[in-house]
This record gives C-alpha cells, structure tokens and sequence, in this order.
C-alpha cells in the first residue's frame, strides 16, 4: 500500500504534462491555420488588386492609343475643364471625345454644334485621370488608377494640334 | 489507470502527424503564394516596359527626345543606319535585368511607319 502512492503521483504528472503538451499542439496548429489563412487572402487581395489595375490601365492606355491612331485628325485640350482628345473622322461631321469624368473613362461620338456636355459621353471603363501632354508632334497619354500612373508616347501620322476647350 | 496512457500517447501521435502534414501543406500554399506575389510584380514591370519600349520607338521615329524612364528603370538603345532605312533596338532594363526588347525600323529619309 506504500508504494502505491509513488505510482498515483506518477499518473497524474504524467496525465499533466500530456494535457499540456496536447493544448500547446493544439495552439500551434491553430495559431499556423489562422497564419496562413490570414497571410493567404491578404497576399490574394493584392495580386487581385495589382491585376485588375494593370489590366484597367493597359486596356485604357491601348484604347486610346488606338483611338489616336485611327482618327484623321488629332487636337489634345479640354472638355469641360478635364483633359479632353478631340478625334477627327474624314468625311463625316461627327467627331470622338475622350475624357475622364466622374472616375470613369468617356467616349463621346457626336455632330458638331450639339452642344453636348461631359456628362453625355458614354462610360467605357473606370480610371481616376487621364492627363495629356503635346509636345512636337508627341502626344503623351498617362493613365491613373489606383495610385498607379502609365504613360505611352505616340506620335499621330496625321499630326497634333493642340486646342483650348473641345467644342463639341 | 495503465489503459489510459497509451490511448493518450497515441492522441498525441496523431496530433503530432497532423500538424506535420498542415506545415507541409502550408509550406506548399506559402511557396505558391509568394510565387503568385512575384508574378503580379513581373507583369507590373513588363506593362511598364513595354510602354517604355513604345514610347521611345515612337520619340525616335519624329526625332524627338527619348522619355524619362521611371526610377528603376533604364533604356538602352542601338541605331543603326542600312539601304536607307534606319533600325534601332530597343532594351528597356529595370534594376540591371533586360525586361522587354523592341527592335523597330522607319526610312531614313521621310517618315513612314515604324514596325515593332
């Protein structure tokens, strides 16, 4: 019967220790599932982010190169005091206006003296600025969006003018 | 009391073995996300090169000065003059490493068409 104490005293260290070696597993499996999960969607969320700014900036910066490129005539001002690309087709009085109004890219298509406003363009995509700059016969277009800036350089074959405000 | 050991030793086992499978796994997953991370960043530099690499093809063809790279980024260009036509390569660098090459060609005399 004496010994038996010992042996009690034993189990229940033993029981002890396994129960707290059991809760630290536990913890450690916890702490490095919610690690992982948290670091996941966080780096998820910006490879998402960055993709979806590359791919708004490049599809602008594409559209409007293209734009340019297309038209007869070029003239780089203003529309209603955002900066504004006035597209000239031959043969036809109707002429393209692209601007960035109310966060979105516009395209306006319309017949001269209809007095038509920025806000009558059509949205084509999401981007926060559009900044033009003629020097020579170089036209610089710059994207913003999301704090991100792209600039392409193009030099239209038909020339570039530069205009104060669009009439439209 | 001897019985009771044993099941708890092997409950630990299988914790153990568990969370050695979740650090393999998790391992896994953090390698693939820092290689999506590293992509984003590569596509981000392409983008950028690219539109470098166009501009400057476009400011060479009217003999226009070549755009200011952003920082970290470099454009080396090579011209040269052969039957009339003009050629240039151009290399657009970000931190030391080649990141797009353009080689574009326009006749010398009059201004025509550059090809990419």
């Amino acid at each position: 019967m004496r010994g038996a104490e010992p042996d009690m005293r034993r189990f229940y260290t033993g029981r002890s220790l396994r129960s707290a070696l059991t809760a630290a597993l536990c913890s450690l499996f916890f702490l490095l599932a919610m690690g992982i999960t948290l670091m996941g969607s966080g780096v998820y969320r910006g490879v998402a982010a960055a993709a979806e700014a590359h791919d708004t900036q490049r599809t602008a910066l594409s559209y409007v190169i293209n734009q340019v490129r297309r038209a007869q005539q070029v003239k780089a001002g203003t529309f209603g005091g955002v900066p504004a690309l006035d597209l000239d087709e031959s043969g036809s009085d109707c002429h393209t206006v692209l601007y960035v109004f109310g966060g979105q890219l516009c395209e306006l298509y319309a017949e001269r003296g209809t007095g038509l406003t920025p806000e009558d363009g059509v949205p084509i995509l999401p981007l926060d600025g559009l900044e033009l700059t003629a020097e020579g016969e170089l036209l610089t277009v710059t994207a913003v969006y999301g704090g991100e800036r792209y600039s392409v350089c193009v030099a239209p074959r038909t020339g570039l003018e530069k205009t104060g405000e669009v009439t439209v | 009391m001897s019985r009771g050991a044993p099941r708890a030793n092997l409950f630990l086992l299988e914790l153990v073995l568990n969370l050695f499978v979740f650090a393999l796994c998790a391992a896994v997953c953090v390698g693939l996300l820092v290689r999506a991370h590293g992509l984003s960043r590569e596509s981000g530099r392409l983008t950028q090169a690219v539109y470098l690499a166009q501009s400057a093809a476009e400011a060479a063809r009217t003999g226009a000065a070549l755009p200011e790279p952003p920082e970290g980024y470099e454009i080396c260009h090579e011209t040269k003059e052969d039957g009339g036509v003009t050629s240039m390569e151009i290399r657009v660098l970000c931190q030391g490493r080649t990141v797009y090459t353009l080689e574009t060609a326009w006749p010398c005399t009059s201004a025509g068409e550059a090809t990419g």
